[in-house]
């Protein structure tokens, strides 16, 4: 379950987010859509504590992240599979050795059984033989799938994905969403997906929520979008986009 | 006048917050290094890094420090036909000051600007806000074991380098100034001590210290895109270049 309430954060005196309240039961699937610097990436960044909110609480499975000291915050962390706008593969690593990280450094997998499950990995996002390849000689779809293949690698219980799909064909776009699905059923986790990408997101998300310029104007269905202010049913629908 | 005092006053804030922040990291990495959590195959591509690759340039710079050193003392040598003190002279300035200096200035801009790029680079491609999402301590994979390799490998390149100085001035002592490779070699084992090479040596692990936290802190500290990496780099640079100045005035009061 993540739950945020009241939660303000300001850069250098400029409000980024404002008064954000959330909701995401635990195993529900949360569609984070808006402009771009509406403060999307930042929430995500609150969640996994790498960012401290100026006031409000960020509770992760009954815990206040923000008030939590480094040791625990570190644990929490082990249990989320974090994907990056920017991919953020260590580029000094193989991919294998990428996706091998989590597995190696949080303990999380017997040594013996690791190359298995990342070869495991490797095939379910469609990529088998790249293993030794280095993240430099990837196509950015290629890169996106080992950043989701090494997010998710040791099953975490909640997923954050910060834009999965920028940049991507549709091909792949769908591709990497059916994934990200099939991964969050498995392990049935609570997700937050930040996209664009509207039309494929209403499949696989139970719900939306909207940010603009730092304030959350829409939680709900992409049924109740439609009764919604004209700014998100125009996000949602594109409908009096001339 | 306002705006001069203003320039000065800022001057001094920016200077405030940099040896802040170094304080603070200096704290963390202590802290760090009371139970090292060190990841065992970084630790080794930063010895290899750090170590192998920087011998070339070591071995290069110790042998033409020793060659000028002879070359130095010989105009008096031959003046006053003191051939006997050509070893200790080279060997006292070499060993005391001239090889832990030029090693640490040439470790600081390769090594230390080196260290600086690359966590720089992953703090602006998000790679070590995608380590501590994975529950890792930056200051744990990737500063301690660079610390670790400068402190170590800047020890051991002083002790190699301290070979190459010793070819260098026996080779331009015999070619040039015509001192017997006997003669140079019985100056230097008799008038120069053990504790000349430790008090080389102590300095040169203390700038490897130095070059080592000073580098990981303005990586780790970069803002601003590529432009802040190139300007953390900048900095680092002279930070170090300065403080391995200011660490040898105090090291060499404290020591003699």
């Amino acid at each position: 379950m993540i739950r945020l309430e009241g939660v303000h954060k300001s850069f250098g005196g400029v409000p980024v987010l404002t008064d954000v309240s959330l909701h995401v039961p635990a195993g529900g699937t949360l569609a984070l859509i808006g402009e771009g610097g509406a403060g999307k990436s930042l929430i995500l960044k609150l969640i996994c504590g790498l960012i401290e909110p100026d006031a409000g609480r960020v509770i992760v499975d009954g815990v206040e992240v923000n008030r939590l000291a480094e040791p625990a915050r570190m644990a929490l962390r082990g249990r989320i599979g974090m994907i990056f706008q920017n991919y953020a593969l260590f580029d000094y690593l193989s991919v294998a050795e990428n996706i091998a990280f989590p597995l190696r450094r949080l303990g999380a997998a017997a040594p013996r059984d690791i190359d298995a499950r990342v070869a495991r990995r490797l095939a379910q996002v469609h990529l088998p033989d790249i293993g030794p390849k280095l993240p430099g000689e990837l196509s950015g779809g290629m890169k996106k799938r080992v950043c989701l293949a090494r997010a998710t690698v040791h099953d975490p219980p909640i997923m954050l994905c910060d834009d999965p799909t920028a940049g991507l064909d549709p091909v792949t776009t769908n591709r990497i969403f059916a994934l990200l699905k099939q991964l969050q059923a498995e392990n049935r986790a609570t997700a937050i997906i930040v996209s664009h990408e509207v039309d494929a997101l209403r499949p696989i998300c139970d719900r939306f929520a909207m940010l603009e310029r730092g304030h959350l104007i829409f939680e709900g269905t992409p049924d109740e979008a439609r009764h919604a202010a004209p700014a998100v049913r125009r996000f949602m629908t594109g409908e009096g986009i001339e | 006048m306002t705006r001069a005092l203003d320039l000065v006053g800022d001057w001094f804030l920016r200077l405030a917050l940099v040896v802040g922040e170094l304080s603070l990291f200096t704290g963390q990495v202590a802290r760090a290094a009371i139970r090292p959590r060190l990841d065992r195959f970084e630790t080794w591509r930063c010895l290899y890094r750090v170590g192998v690759r920087s011998l070339p340039i070591v071995a290069v710079t110790a042998f033409f420090a020793g060659a000028i050193t002879v070359l130095q003392v010989g105009t008096y040598v031959v003046k006053l036909r003191a051939y006997e003190v050509v070893g200790w002279g080279f060997g006292f300035s070499v060993f005391r000051e001239i090889g832990p200096l030029l090693i640490g200035l040439m470790f600081s801009g390769r090594v230390g600007a080196n260290a600086t790029a690359e966590l720089g680079t992953m703090v602006v491609t998000e790679q070590v806000d995608a380590l501590r999402a994975l529950a890792i301590d930056p200051v744990d994979y990737l500063v301690m074991p660079r610390i670790l390799a400068m402190v170590s490998m800047m020890a051991l390149l002083f002790g190699i380098g301290s070979l190459f100085a010793l070819l260098g001035g026996v080779a331009t002592g015999w070619g040039l100034i015509e001192v017997d490779p006997f003669v140079f070699w019985n100056s230097f084992v008799e008038y120069v001590k053990v504790d000349d090479f430790l008090n080389g040596l102590t300095k040169a692990t203390a700038f490897g210290l130095l070059i080592g936290v000073v580098s990981c802190a303005f990586g780790l500290g970069v803002r601003g895109g590529a432009p802040g990496v190139g300007r953390a780099v900048n900095a680092c640079v002279v930070a170090s270049a300065v403080g391995i100045f200011v660490f040898d005035y105090f090291l060499t009061t404290l020591l003699g």
